[in-house]
């Protein structure tokens, strides 16, 4: 074990393994700016390059570029409130607040350093996870995973609209949304009105460029100043919003770093969880543990560090089953799948047997390029932070062209161009009426894992499925939180008026999903 | 491999900016002349631009069949231009729809799951807008049967086993109406055996992982991945519903092996169409010496060494099978069209 430790890392250390390293990673940081063609597409595009490559830097090089596309991201989604790729939305609920506070370098500090933490944290996972990977894969079935979305669906209610019901309303919308396409379970078209292009739904990342980018950029040309308008220009040089005060934040915050790095790594670990479940599930889970939490969406740095910790984390729990089984993990791991074989290498487990060197050469080189990549992006920050102070006149238009051909590139509709143009002029209109753009994102990533996990278990266990002792410990201690705050308040009526503040029962419910993830 | 490192490259950096421009020109952009029916097929040929359309997404089987195909057909076809499109959604009906509409010039061609869309034409799925019996067809480039597994800790090793159960035997599939599932429905409409078809699982990775967590008892998978499943984390493949046995598992029974006369007979046209799976095709009415001409520079070139030696090394077996032989082996499979809707019908 030892010696296959350090065997795969003399081979990254080769010289030629660094240069290919670094070259996929300058790719990587490119394709992770322009949206749509991060993530799976990244890999997608460069498969054909590698046939034929030594195996070590074949492996380096599209490893790195992986590695380093989910940073390029985090820079489009704090300064410019387009993320790289759908699940990556959450980046934007505080970063992009933090961008336009100002502290755009604070916040890509925040993002790099927490991406770092979290990716090293994914491979320590990786590499103790392997042995035990049957037994996670074997206790978090559906009954399991609707339980965890019941739990998402609790926190809807935190989301930043103005008032309560304008939350609630805000999630209901995104989850009615969610429902048009096939119906998981019994493969019925529903409200798709024949058109084969909404089979598949109407596409989390349509939907996110529209809400956010196209919305955001609306507000921003009608408004007519810079992001960061309302801070002095000087700010961004000002102590509390440089570079090294977000990487600082992330140092204070390491317990927070840790936890959302374990949501990442297990909903890596689980196929079907996936990196929208991971983010949201940290996010949700670090705004419940706040003492503050209504700093959330208010550009409050640890709602930038705990996701980011768990979007770099999954990619090493996602390799867990990718090499122990054979089975990805997430989607873009189904293509590490192909690059093995074109490798040479079949994952499974007579991989861990025999090419163990090349499982711990897999884990240094994610290792490495996540630090790479957030040394780069930290050395870059300073200078991609002053676009936040950039006339709207001239970033709108580049920047809502990019956000619509992501969405076409992730489908190849033009369906979906319209279907971006559409949620951006809605969203704009929503925000403007003071309804949470990021509810309605969170009922729209929820609804299908709720939607389909439900008729799953149902099929698989019947209507018990809610005694598998998992879930029904989620379960229930979703309703006692739910139940709790109003209980609590009624009790406290008569001594304090005032009583607390009116999301305390949501904000329980998510703590208490939050505490059994 | 040089050329193909930079065509890589290439591919990475306009693909973006190349993918809008496509859509939008539509299908127009490829018929810049009729041509008339006596025109010499290599000259019509030159100068063009040939589009290959990949019902599915960048960087899976279907995609790499055709994009690490082109070098090999750009030698075969030096001066024409060839351009890979995917037009994936709708579980490939998008993209089969498109190819089946395109302009008959010879221009367009696609690589289709040829079970998939005669499973989608008879059991009547919406948004089918072709005729299975009416393709212009060039030829097959490799055909991967479905396979039947079972998780390496279950309790069913073996066909058999399952066909003797007396337990409820659990599907689990990713996603109804896939092929897979229409094979298990198949499978199951045919033997008598308890059994129950889980089908709602996001897709086959998710299925697989149910299988090995001892949710569901048997699982079906096209060609590589189910190979895959069975030499990577020990999984029992049970049958191939194919006609000869897998190359790679060449010991798993296929599925003509069991049953009595009438359940051969009833499964023997699900056997022989999956002897068709990727087939090259086109509009219907495309003129036969155009289409004659393409398919042999097609066969040619995939019938190359160094196309299959890359195509193996993916785990994608090639199988290039001509345009004469491919059209006989579908006329066979055709004229059993009606008693698969039967078979397939749940």
């Amino acid at each position: 074990m030892g010696q296959a430790l350090l065997d795969g890392l003399l081979m990254l250390l080769e010289p030629m393994s660094l240069v290919y390293l670094t070259i996929g990673m300058a790719i990587g940081l490119v394709f992770g700016f322009l949206p749509g063609l991060a993530g799976l597409a990244t890999l997608a595009l460069l498969m054909p390059v590698i046939i034929g490559m030594e195996p070590v830097q074949g492996l380096a090089f599209i490893l790195g570029a992986y590695g380093a596309q989910s940073f390029g991201g985090s820079i489009t989604s704090i300064l410019f409130n387009v993320p790289g790729s759908g699940e990556q939305v959450v980046t934007t609920f505080d970063g992009y607040p933090m961008a336009r506070k100002g502290q755009a370098g604070r916040a890509l500090g925040v993002s790099a350093a927490s991406s770092a933490f979290g990716g090293m944290f994914g491979v320590v996972i990786l590499l103790l996870a392997i042995p035990v990977a049957l037994q996670l894969i074997t206790y978090l079935r559906p009954p399991e995973i609707f339980a965890l979305g019941i739990v998402g669906i609790m926190v809807m209610g935190v989301s930043s609209a103005r008032t309560k019901i304008k939350g609630i309303i805000s999630g209901a919308l995104g989850l009615m949304l969610s429902f048009i396409g096939l119906d998981p379970i019994t493969g019925i078209a529903r409200m798709t009105f024949g058109h084969l292009e909404l089979n598949s739904g109407l596409g989390i990342t349509a939907m996110t460029m529209g809400l956010f980018a196209v919305t955001e950029m609306l507000v921003l040309y009608t408004r007519g100043q810079a992001i960061a308008a309302q801070a002095p220009a000087q700010t961004s040089r000002a102590k509390g919003s440089r570079v090294i005060d977000g990487v600082w934040d992330t140092v204070r915050n390491w317990k927070m770093v840790i936890q959302g790095g374990v949501i990442g790594s297990i909903c890596g670990l689980v196929p079907g969880m996936g990196g929208t479940v991971a983010m949201f599930g940290a996010y949700g889970y670090a705004k419940a543990r706040s003492k503050d939490p209504d700093s959330f969406g208010k550009g409050n740095p640890v709602g930038v560090l705990a996701p980011e910790s768990a979007n770099n984390a999954k990619e090493g729990g996602s390799f867990v089953p990718t090499l122990a089984f054979g089975i990805p993990g997430s989607s873009g791991m189904a293509l590490v799948i192909v690059i093995l074989l074109i490798l040479g290498y079949v994952p499974g487990p007579q991989m861990i047997d025999n090419h163990m060197d090349i499982v711990f050469l897999i884990a240094w080189i994610c290792a490495l390029s996540n630090v790479l990549a957030s040394v780069l992006g930290l050395a870059m920050a300073p200078l991609f932070a002053k676009l936040a102070f950039l006339r709207p006149q001239l970033l709108a238009p580049p920047l809502v062209a990019v956000s619509l051909i992501g969405a076409f590139v992730d489908t190849r509709f033009m369906l979906s161009v319209l279907i971006a143009v559409i949620a951006g002029f809605a969203g704009y209109v929503l925000r403007a009426l003071g309804y949470s753009l990021a509810g309605v994102i969170l009922g729209f990533v929820l609804g299908p894992i709720v939607d389909q996990n439900l008729g799953l278990a149902l099929q698989l266990y019947g209507s018990g499925f809610v005694l598998r002792p998992i879930t029904a410990a989620i379960l229930s201690l979703t309703v006692v939180a739910v139940l709790w705050g109003p209980v609590r308040k009624a009790l406290r009526r008569p001594k304090d008026e005032s009583g607390g503040p009116g999301g305390g029962a949501v904000v329980a419910a998510g703590e208490a999903g939050g505490s059994n993830r | 491999m040089r050329g193909l490192h930079a065509k890589g490259l290439m591919l990475a950096g306009t693909a973006a900016a190349a993918a809008l421009v496509l859509a939008a020109c539509g299908s127009d952009a490829a018929s810049p002349t009729a041509g008339s029916e006596d025109e010499d097929p290599a000259a019509f040929y030159e100068g063009k631009t040939l589009t290959m359309i990949v019902p599915y997404n960048p960087g899976g089987g279907f995609d790499s069949y055709l994009r690490l195909l082109v070098p090999y057909l750009e030698e075969q076809l030096p001066d024409t231009t060839i351009r890979v499109e995917n037009q994936p959604g709708g579980g490939g009906l998008i993209g089969a729809n498109a190819v089946y509409q395109a302009e008959p010039d010879g221009l367009t061609v696609g690589l289709i799951n040829y079970p998939g869309a005669v499973f989608a034409e008879v059991t009547g799925t919406d948004g089918v807008t072709f005729e299975s019996t009416e393709w212009t067809q060039y030829g097959r480039l490799g055909a991967l049967p479905p396979l039947v597994y079972t998780a390496p800790d279950s309790e069913y090793t073996s066909f058999e086993d399952i066909l003797d159960a007396s337990d409820t035997v659990k599907f689990g599939l990713g996603g109804v109406g896939s092929d897979a599932y229409y094979v298990a429905v198949a499978i199951s409409n045919v033997f008598d055996f308890p059994h129950e078809i889980i089908g709602g699982y996001p897709g086959s990775n998710e299925a697989d992982a149910a299988l090995l967590a001892g949710e569901v008892d048997v699982s079906v998978n096209s060609g590589g991945a189910g190979v895959l499943m069975v030499e990577g984390s020990g999984a029992h493949g049970v049958v191939a519903v194919s006609n000869e046995p897998l190359e790679q598992l060449p010991d798993v029974p296929v599925i003509g092996d069991f049953g009595d006369d009438s359940q051969k007979e009833q499964l023997a046209p699900l056997a022989s169409i999956y002897d068709l799976e990727r087939m090259v095709v086109g509009p219907p009415g495309v003129p036969e010496d155009r289409a004659d001409f393409l398919a042999e520079a097609i066969f040619a070139a995939a019938s190359e060494s160094g196309y299959a030696e890359e195509m193996e090394a993916a785990s994608y077996p090639v199988n290039a099978l001509n345009r004469a032989d491919t059209m006989e082996l579908s006329s066979t499979v055709n004229e059993s069209i009606e008693s698969l809707a039967d078979l397939l019908a749940d």
